[in-house]
């Protein structure tokens, strides 16, 4: 696997084609961190929400500019389901419509990391899975590394391997699984444990399940049946 | 307190922390807006494009408002004071605030009008867990000593089942479900109008239902392991 990117100071790595979460609790250095990769590697693209500098006032328009093939536009918009806003003034398009914008503006440029900045507080859950989703079958496609940063720890379950920021130090990464088992500490670094995960190391700390379990009726059926 | 637009009314209790979960937010808002002393801290912190410091960001919204305050300067203090951020430097340029400092300028703000009612859009969205509970510790001593009526609207119900103490369910202009948390173990209905289960009661309702096991709702997931340990 190739290293696209190598924070020696902080001890970061991002491969290619791997889906990372970076979390922490607020003022942990989350969009610092973003803005610095977004700046320093011209192969990253950035999804920070609403800093979008464009030369056009519409989305379809711009891609034209930016001479994106008409194919990977086809398959951006369509996956995004934006098609219909593709050609709305910017300026009109509410808030989740304005991040799929930046998301999709980020892409065209075929980029090796895709950086998203806390872009959950604007979608609702099943959107903003379904973006998860469609970004995983695109990372199959075109090979691409996503860094999703967050302070929900919930979001971390949808990815691969996670970073913790305390005071712009990464002070636990691994596996997502695993960090999320370090359920103490994270909650001393105020967040949140998904629920399944918290209720999973509580009960095995009762020596009544022995391992992980993320799905309630699995859960239901391990303890019960 | 009643709120009553022709089409829609339902019943905001007084001193307490009510959360609304609604398909509709703005309605519901604007709808709050009316009332007497009432002020909303919105979802998003909104830049004035001329203001560079908190004090004059703070400033304009006293002006915006068209509040009048005795001593001005004073009165922002004590502001920032109350909710945490007497330290705070109020010449510092507010887009170097972060998420937390944001969220508390803007319930400053909300308090300088000394609104009975305060209406606080998805109230922790942006929050850790520490901020959260700061925040909600605010309130309710504020509830309390200065009888204010706190309403939270957002979908978010494991928000809702943890620190609400009155919840109402608006959907199509028409209140479906209304009471204590108790309407969180609802599971049924709230299924039946798509409202999202809070996931602690999601887990105690499967064990209840496919198993018959005899757990109760609990608010603190220590509590419902010691019940699952009982019942295993």
């Amino acid at each position: 696997m190739e290293k696209l990117i190598e924070l020696d100071n902080l001890g970061i790595i991002f491969y290619e084609n791997k889906f990372y979460t970076i979390s922490g609790s607020n003022n942990s250095g989350k969009t610092t961190l973003i803005r610095i990769l977004k700046n320093k590697y011209n192969f990253v693209q950035g999804v920070i929400p609403f800093e979008l500098r464009i030369s056009n006032d519409n989305l379809m328009d711009e891609l034209i500019y930016q001479k994106v093939d008409k194919e990977l536009i086809d398959y951006i918009l369509k996956e995004l389901k934006i098609k219909s806003i593709s050609k709305e003034l910017i300026s009109k398009l509410s808030k989740r419509e304005i991040i799929l914008v930046q998301i999709a503006l980020a892409l065209s440029k075929k980029p090796k990391v895709l950086l998203l900045d806390n872009i959950s507080n604007y979608l609702n859950d099943e959107e903003f899975k379904r973006i998860i989703k469609f970004l995983r079958k695109y990372q199959n496609k075109y090979n691409l590394t996503v860094v999703n940063t967050t302070i929900h720890l919930e979001e971390s379950l949808l990815t691969d391997y996670l970073y913790i920021l305390y005071n712009g130090e990464v002070v636990l990464e691994g596996d997502t699984l695993e960090v999320l088992q370090n359920d103490n500490i994270l909650n001393k670094m105020g967040l949140d444990v998904p629920f399944m995960v918290d209720l999973s190391v509580k009960l095995r700390d009762y020596d009544l399940i022995s391992n992980i379990e993320l799905d309630q009726d699995r859960m239901v059926d391990i303890l019960w049946k | 307190m009643e709120i009553n637009n022709n089409k829609l009314v339902f019943n905001i209790k007084d001193n307490k922390i009510n959360g609304i979960i609604t398909d509709n937010k703005e309605v519901i808002v604007n709808l709050l807006k009316k009332e007497d002393r009432v002020s909303v801290i919105k979802e998003d912190f909104e830049y004035n494009y001329f203001d560079n410091t908190i004090y004059e960001y703070m400033n304009s919204e006293i002006e915006r408002k068209n509040l009048v305050l005795k001593d001005k300067y004073k009165k922002i203090n004590d502001s920032l004071k109350i909710v945490g951020l007497s330290k705070i430097d109020i010449n510092r340029n507010i887009i170097t605030l972060s998420e937390s400092e944001k969220k508390l300028v803007q319930i400053a703000i909300a308090l300088l009008s000394n609104p009975d009612i305060i209406v606080f859009e998805e109230p922790f969205i942006k929050l850790d867990l520490k901020n959260q509970k700061r925040i909600i510790m605010f309130f309710g001593r504020i509830k309390e000593k200065f009888n204010k009526t706190i309403i939270f609207i957002t979908n978010d119900s494991n928000i809702l089942y943890k620190y609400a103490d009155y919840i109402l369910i608006i959907k199509k202009d028409k209140v479906i479900l209304e009471g204590t948390k108790i309407i969180l173990e609802n599971v049924e209905s709230l299924n039946k109008n798509k409202i999202k289960v809070p996931e602690i009661v999601e887990f105690t309702y499967k064990a209840k239902s496919k198993y018959n096991v005899k757990i109760d709702y609990h608010n603190d997931i220590r509590d419902i392991i010691k019940d699952i340990y009982k019942h295993v």
